[in-house]
């Protein structure tokens, strides 16, 4: 019988690492997948894979059991990505030559490979894309990242109806309607 | 547009339910930061008391009529380890002290790390937490080390070369020592002629200055080793180098930056000649 999430999280608030690393192996996939939206370049993503799980171990013990822990985990990293480039200027910026060039090919939306779409969500502008992953993947309210950023909810309105429209159009000219 | 739309929901589904496998050498970076389970210490400590009780016991039996008063003087010394030891797990059990803000940088510059594998299985817990237990070491060696002049059992190793810092004064020595009644297995401790050949550590300086032109890169001494592997790590836990070649050592840089001055931490893994794998950890001082 599988143990639950609650257990796994008992056990390594006592340091067992066998459960430490079931807990790893069960979310690892999930959130390398969001430092890879939220971060600049490859590198970055796995340094804020690295720091954030640590981040997530040290405060296992804050985690309340209320909701989903694979929500409380995903929001501890979003934050942390999010966090990495605002506080470290020396975060240099992504070498825009880093990313080829996306097939122009007209296909279907099924066949475009996961990292294609992804190269168009990095395409988008910094502001925009971190707006859209919020809003759209993340699911947050206007309202709940105007409070978070002291920001003006129409302006982050105006930011992810920019991203998409910026997504829709290059899924057109890819032959995707 | 409405077709736009549907794609659209399916584009959005697919960023959501993205996922990858990060590399696998992740969870190894991970797991170093992470704490280990507080009892550790404790049950190698029993281990380690259990051990030199066998090889007491071992060297009792063994030992001819004529030299009751070496082993006299070995049982003295025996015990005072097992009292190092017995100190050393109440210490652990206390000390919540993290291991840099505890110690100056001349404390850190004293004490010598284990590097080999016997060794390394006795200070398990205190080797491989480095951010509450590692007082254990320099509890453990310092009483060793004074014991060494007068234990027969016990070799001591100088380090070849005397590091000098920026004014030119010798900084202070390491000193490693391999207690013999202390090993987990029955073979033989190596011969200090064996250890000029095969090596089970590599040298290693404990402080540099990136800024300076001398001593500005910080790397082992040379040697021949395989699968070699050096991490180094901030006080923050955060990995600032990497590298796999002996000779590519750390510029004091990450990210392009200069680190602060400070303390890190090095975690090194090699195989010697014999193939056999070696991790080596301690911490240097980046001075400016």
């Amino acid at each position: 019988m599988k143990p639950t999430d609650e257990e796994l999280i008992k056990k390594c608030l006592k340091n067992d690492p066998v459960a430490q690393r079931e807990l790893y192996d069960r979310h690892s996939a999930m959130l390398f997948g969001v430092c890879i939206r939220y971060a600049r370049n490859r590198q970055d993503a796995e340094d804020i894979f690295q720091d954030a799980f640590i981040k997530a171990f040290a405060q296992l013990d804050k985690f309340e059991f209320k909701g989903s822990f694979a929500g409380w985990i995903r929001r501890l990293f979003v934050n942390y990505a999010l966090n990495y480039y605002r506080y470290d200027k020396s975060h240099r910026f992504v070498d825009v030559q880093e990313y080829e060039t996306i097939s122009d090919k007209p296909l279907q939306l099924s066949a475009l490979s996961t990292e294609d779409v992804l190269k168009l969500v990095a395409l988008l502008p910094e502001e925009c894309r971190i707006v859209f992953n919020l809003v759209e993947i993340e699911g947050y309210s206007y309202k709940e990242l105007a409070q978070m950023w002291n920001a003006n909810e129409s302006s982050l309105r105006g930011m992810n109806f920019r991203a998409k429209k910026i997504l829709k159009s290059k899924l057109e000219s890819m032959g995707i309607k | 547009m409405e077709d736009m739309d549907k794609n659209f929901e399916e584009f959005r589904e697919r960023l959501k339910n993205f996922s990858e496998q990060p590399p696998e050498a992740m969870w190894d970076n991970i797991s170093k930061q992470v704490a280990k389970p507080r009892h550790t210490g404790l049950v190698v400590s029993i281990v380690a008391v259990t051990l030199v009780l066998a090889g007491f016991v071992a060297l009792l039996v063994s030992a001819p009529k004529g030299s009751t008063s070496k082993t006299s003087q070995t049982l003295s010394q025996t015990k005072n380890t097992e009292n190092s030891l017995a100190v050393n797990t109440s210490k652990s059990e206390q000390s919540k002290t993290p291991f840099y803000s505890a110690k100056t940088p001349k404390e850190i510059n004293e004490t010598p790390f284990y590097s080999d594998e016997t060794a390394k299985e006795q200070n398990h817990s205190a080797a491989t937490n480095l951010q509450g237990e590692n007082l254990q070491i320099s509890t453990v060696q310092t009483k060793q080390e004074n014991a060494s002049s007068k234990n027969p059992n016990i070799i001591a190793a100088e380090p070849k070369k005397v590091e000098k810092n920026r004014n030119g004064n010798p900084l202070p020595q390491k000193t490693v020592s391999i207690n013999r009644e202390l090993k987990t297995d029955t073979q033989k401790a190596p011969e200090i002629s064996q250890r000029d050949t095969v090596r089970s550590q590599l040298f290693v300086p404990n402080a540099f200055t990136p800024l300076s032109d001398k001593n500005n890169l910080f790397k082992p001494a040379q040697a021949d080793v395989s699968d070699y592997r050096m991490n180094i790590y901030n006080r923050q836990g955060v990995l600032v180098f990497d590298s796999e070649d002996i000779t590519h050592g750390w510029d004091g840089r990450s990210k392009g930056e200069v680190c602060p001055s400070g303390t890190y931490v090095y975690v090194i893994s090699f195989r010697d000649t014999e193939g056999k794998p070696h991790t080596q950890k301690g911490t240097l001082m980046l001075l400016k």
